[in-house]
């Protein structure tokens, strides 16, 4: 694919700000995922433990699922152009999975005695929807789902072996596999190769 | 992000283990996704790579020959495969007259035949990393290096009809599902981190083969071979929806079969 207002040179770029923004603003945050609220962030006891790693993951579930949501919306709205049938087959079963996978952090959560967590990272939302914005056709929104995918990925890659439970690192792992698939279409929508590295390495992690 | 492995990492890497120059650098490339995990707030300092001396190891888990047989098993899986791929790419002891190998030659879409002889030539390199890999890690606990492929499918490996392109592809997703299957099930059984992160760092790339395998499939079984190209062009338009749903079945996939992790140890 071609063209389009993101560019890949220009959204490799975006890419890394977008990565470096979300662990910076991220690190030292979790608490729950309500960040709107300052008062109740520093009455809150930091999370700890497999708790934290859910948080953190739940968070980014909710970013996956409101940024593909705004994607189907923009899609919906024809603001993308013509959509070929498995690139919005991509996006809609995309989002539902990681519905899917949220309902999996937010029962750890509910079991560890902490609230759910329904909002999206707010170190990432930002540099996301900044993103988002940017997208004007087909070859946009893959990319800015890959790269989604990819940050997702890589910070399970790099929570599994954080994870106590042995029910969580199951979860954790079958969810990563699940999004390491959702990349291989998205590769192949977009005519890269679907196989890019031979040992995953978590270099878009969140944190 | 910025990975921050370097000299630091590769003299500690060579202090620790005397290892030729393949397994340096397979370990330079796990030793960057350690690095760069490091400079996150979860993991710390250069904590994966000291549980990957054989010293920090047996801290790390108080019995480490369990982790050495996953390892080795999840060696002798990779051997599995490689030598699947090989058969059909008649590098294999056969050649050219392998069964699959045969009915690669078949295709009579020479674009779609080229563009599934790269995808398996890749897969099989990606393969042998991940067995060497494992193997680095297993030397790095102390074990024996595992080269042998896994008895419990061998004679399955070796009397699969794989006499079609089709029946080559699902049987090849069949074995990538296993691989993939029994790492999940070894992550929650392995103690020591740094065969956690290979394990993981693997499994990853067996779920991708899994969903492009599927994909292909998909497509040599609708009778489309002309879509199989990379990049599908002016032809994505025409690609059916339903590979989404082939590609990625469902949110949290069931684990199937798997390999015990003593099936492959080395005795």
């Amino acid at each position: 694919m071609t063209g389009g207002g993101l560019t890949r040179r220009g959204f490799l770029g975006a890419a890394a700000a977008a990565v470096a923004v979300g662990v910076g603003t991220a690190c030292g945050g979790g608490g729950g995922g309500d960040a709107s609220s300052e008062t109740t962030l520093e009455t809150r006891p930091p999370l700890v433990g497999d708790a934290a790693v859910a948080d953190l993951h739940a968070r980014l579930e909710n970013l996956a699922i409101d940024t593909y949501g705004a994607l189907l919306t923009t899609a919906s709205a024809g603001k993308l152009g013509p959509v070929p049938a498995l690139v919005g087959a991509v996006l809609d079963a995309a989002k539902t999975q990681h519905t899917e996978h949220l309902a999996v952090w937010n029962g750890v959560m509910r079991a560890a005695g902490k609230p759910e967590v329904n909002t999206p990272d707010p170190g990432l939302k930002p540099t996301l929807d900044s993103m988002l914005a940017q997208v004007t056709d087909v070859e946009g929104a893959a990319r800015l789902a890959l790269l989604l995918e990819e940050i997702l990925a890589d910070t399970y890659l790099k929570s599994i072996p954080t994870l106590l439970d042995k029910e969580a690192v199951r979860s954790a792992a079958l969810i990563l596999a699940t999004d390491q698939q959702h990349q291989v279409l998205l590769r192949l929508v977009l005519g890269d190769d679907p196989l890019p590295e031979p040992i995953q390495i978590p270099d878009k992690a969140a944190s | 992000m910025t990975a921050v492995a370097g000299d630091p990492v590769e003299a500690l890497l060579e202090e620790v283990l005397d290892l030729d120059s393949d397994r340096r650098a397979a370990l330079r490339a796990l030793g960057r996704g350690v690095g760069v995990a490091a400079t996150g707030c979860l993991g710390g300092v250069l904590t994966g790579l000291l549980t990957a001396s054989p010293m920090a190891a047996a801290t790390a888990a108080a019995d480490p020959a369990l982790d050495i047989q996953i390892l080795q098993t999840a060696s002798s899986l990779e051997t599995l495969v490689v030598d699947l791929y090989g058969a059909a790419l008649g590098t294999g002891p056969l050649g050219a007259n392998a069964p699959s190998a045969k009915a690669l030659a078949t295709m009579t879409n020479t674009t779609a035949r080229d563009t599934l002889v790269k995808l398996l030539t890749e897969t099989q390199n990606q393969h042998r990393e991940h067995r060497l890999a494992f193997q680095t890690a297993t030397l790095a606990l102390g074990g024996k290096e595992q080269n042998d492929p896994n008895p419990k499918y061998t004679s399955g490996v070796a009397s699969a009809d794989v006499s079609s392109p089709l029946r080559l592809v699902d049987y090849a997703a069949v074995l990538e599902k296993i691989l993939t299957d029994t790492y999940v099930v070894d992550l929650t059984l392995a103690e020591n981190v740094k065969a956690k992160e290979t394990l993981a760092a693997v499994m990853a790339v067996e779920a991708q083969h899994l969903a492009l395998l599927r994909t292909v499939g998909a497509l040599l079984r609708d009778g489309t071979p002309q879509f199989l190209k990379i990049p599908f062009g002016s032809d994505l338009v025409n690609i059916p929806a339903t590979l989404a749903a082939v590609a990625f079945p469902s949110a949290i996939e069931e684990v199937s079969s798997t390999a015990e992790p003593g099936s492959g140890a080395v005795p």
